[in-house]
């Protein structure tokens, strides 16, 4: 019975097409033609007054090369440092991996609140468009995704960043390259993993979706897999989730991350009534730079 | 991130993913074609639709009150997962107009890509009334049993059932039928957090509506 079963089934697999839901995955606007930074008016999460703003000295729009282990040519994404380049070498950095949604302007408030976290301009700030966001080249995967937050590791490298000085943090999808970099390290093995509204697998979004013990593969190729690859993290972990998380679960997805880490030192920041991308917001702007200052001097 | 990837969750909801099979068993050694359409009701771009699943089946009467039926998932298969349903619908006991209706099936999927195998049975009960012309109402429920455990991650699985109550009617034309139907899914379940906007009230359950096609001959 179970041959014949199988046997049907192998039939009608093979007139099945090859559609696959991955690419629909990413959320991007059409390619941007340039950065407008604090003059950008689109949708953001939260707007920063004067107090933080960053001297045009120390904003830097630039490109790199990214170029995934399988792929013959190189991608032109682009980048924003935040602080000093010549101080690289001797500065604490924070690698911001933003989320799903759009490119580096929605993101720009987010990247300014992490430079100021422990005093003005405290942190260097490196954040990228992915491959596909923003002005970047190409179209989006996941193993582009890795491909990308390692080549901006590179240029942190070539600019003097080492592994003890550099801190890695991931937002909601940026959560995948962040704890992928940690878990199995190529040009730089981060100090520090900070984790905001981590998508913990695509297994999980599936099983939320159908509340079926449904397997991600049904629908996707993509192999994020957050909650798993935690287990291979050694570096202190900060989580902070959103308590109204609607889009995330915080039990389903973050804390399942959290719940998996085995590694030296972890803190969560669990935040009342903060819905997905308002935890800086919900948590007060200074009460989260103090979280995550903190968090890096003492840990 | 959420307006794409409900696009993801296209054919995600597989459970309550059809109109109710064969809600009354066909003419003994009558023969069916089915196709089916429809699904919960999702926010998509702003606007509220129906995720587009599709189906097609057929049915055979084998006794006045017993068909045996089977069902392709064509959304499905788009994709590379197969799945189809297959099972019994027998008329328990009917009184004058009134009728008690069971479909008893195993809804089966695979995928080509990990070859992931589940099956979940699917028990549908429908009360009939036969109207004086143009076919027959039905109210009832449709129950996926989930006998895992474990979801990803060694996660229990919370639900074993999921219960969806169903209100619906079957216009019968001479060799067509027309059927549409309504389904609140899980309606006593939270459905945030989630990746998928569902439309439910007070934001439970996943409301859907579906319609069917039959010929027979």
């Amino acid at each position: 019975m179970r041959n014949y079963i199988i046997a049907i089934f192998s039939a009608a697999l093979l007139f099945t097409a090859c559609q696959r839901l991955d690419t629909n995955l990413y959320n991007r606007t059409d390619k941007l033609t340039q950065y407008e930074l604090d003059d950008y008016t689109g949708e953001q999460d939260f707007k920063l007054d004067a107090s933080y703003d960053i001297p045009d000295s120390l904003v830097h729009v630039f490109s790199l090369q990214s170029q995934a282990a399988d792929e013959n040519s190189s991608t032109t994404i682009y980048a924003i440092y935040i602080g000093e380049i010549s101080q690289i070498a001797t500065d604490t950095v924070i690698l911001y991996c933003h989320g799903n949604k759009w490119h580096m302007d929605f993101y720009w408030q987010r990247a300014k609140l992490l430079a100021h976290c422990g005093g003005k301009n405290r942190f260097g700030v490196l954040m990228i468009d992915y491959r596909g966001y923003g002005m970047s080249d190409g179209d989006p995967s996941e193993e582009g995704l890795y491909a990308d937050v390692d080549a901006a590791m590179k240029w942190l490298q070539q600019n003097g960043m080492n592994n003890d000085r550099l801190a890695i943090y991931g937002f909601s999808m940026g959560s995948a390259p962040a704890t992928e970099l940690c878990s199995k390290p190529r040009t730089l093995t981060p100090g520090w993993l900070l984790l905001e509204a981590p998508f913990a697998s695509a297994a999980v979004m599936v099983e939320d979706g159908t509340q079926l013990a449904m397997p991600a593969s049904y629908f996707t190729n993509l192999e994020i897999d957050c909650a798993e690859e935690i287990k291979r993290c050694n570096q202190p972990l900060f989580w902070t989730h959103g308590l109204a998380d609607m889009f995330l679960g915080y039990n389903t997805h973050g804390q399942v991350v959290y719940d998996n880490y085995r590694g030296v030192y972890k803190e969560s920041h669990p935040v009342e009534n903060a819905d997905h991308g308002e935890v800086p917001a919900k948590t007060g702007f200074t009460a989260y730079c103090n979280n995550i200052s903190n968090f890096i001097k003492q840990h | 991130m959420r307006a794409a990837v409900i696009i993801v969750f296209l054919v995600a909801i597989l459970a309550g993913c059809s109109a109710s099979r064969f809600v009354k068993p066909l003419d003994r050694g009558q023969h069916a074609v089915t196709a089916s359409f429809g699904g919960p009701l999702i926010k998509f771009s702003g606007a509220v639709i129906p995720i587009p699943l599709t189906s097609v089946g057929y049915g055979y009467g084998v006794d006045t009150n017993l068909t045996l039926f089977g069902n392709l998932h064509t959304t499905s298969l788009l994709f590379g997962t197969g799945q189809v349903d297959a099972g019994v619908c027998w008329n328990v006991v009917t009184v004058k107009r009134f009728g008690l209706n069971a479909a008893v099936s195993a809804n089966m999927t695979i995928d080509k890509w990990q070859k992931n195998f589940r099956a979940w049975p699917v028990v549908d009960l429908n009360a009939t009334f036969d109207r004086k012309q143009g076919g027959y109402c039905y109210v009832g429920c449709n129950n996926w049993i989930e006998f895992t455990k474990l979801r990803s991650h060694g996660v229990n699985q919370e639900r074993q059932l999921i219960f969806s109550p169903q209100i619906g009617h079957m216009f019968v034309k001479e060799k067509w039928r027309f059927q549409v139907e309504a389904k609140y899914i899980l309606p006593y379940v939270k459905n945030q957090p989630n990746a998928v906007d569902y439309i439910g009230m007070n934001h439970y359950g996943a409301t859907g509506i579906y319609f069917g096609l039959y010929r027979t001959f």
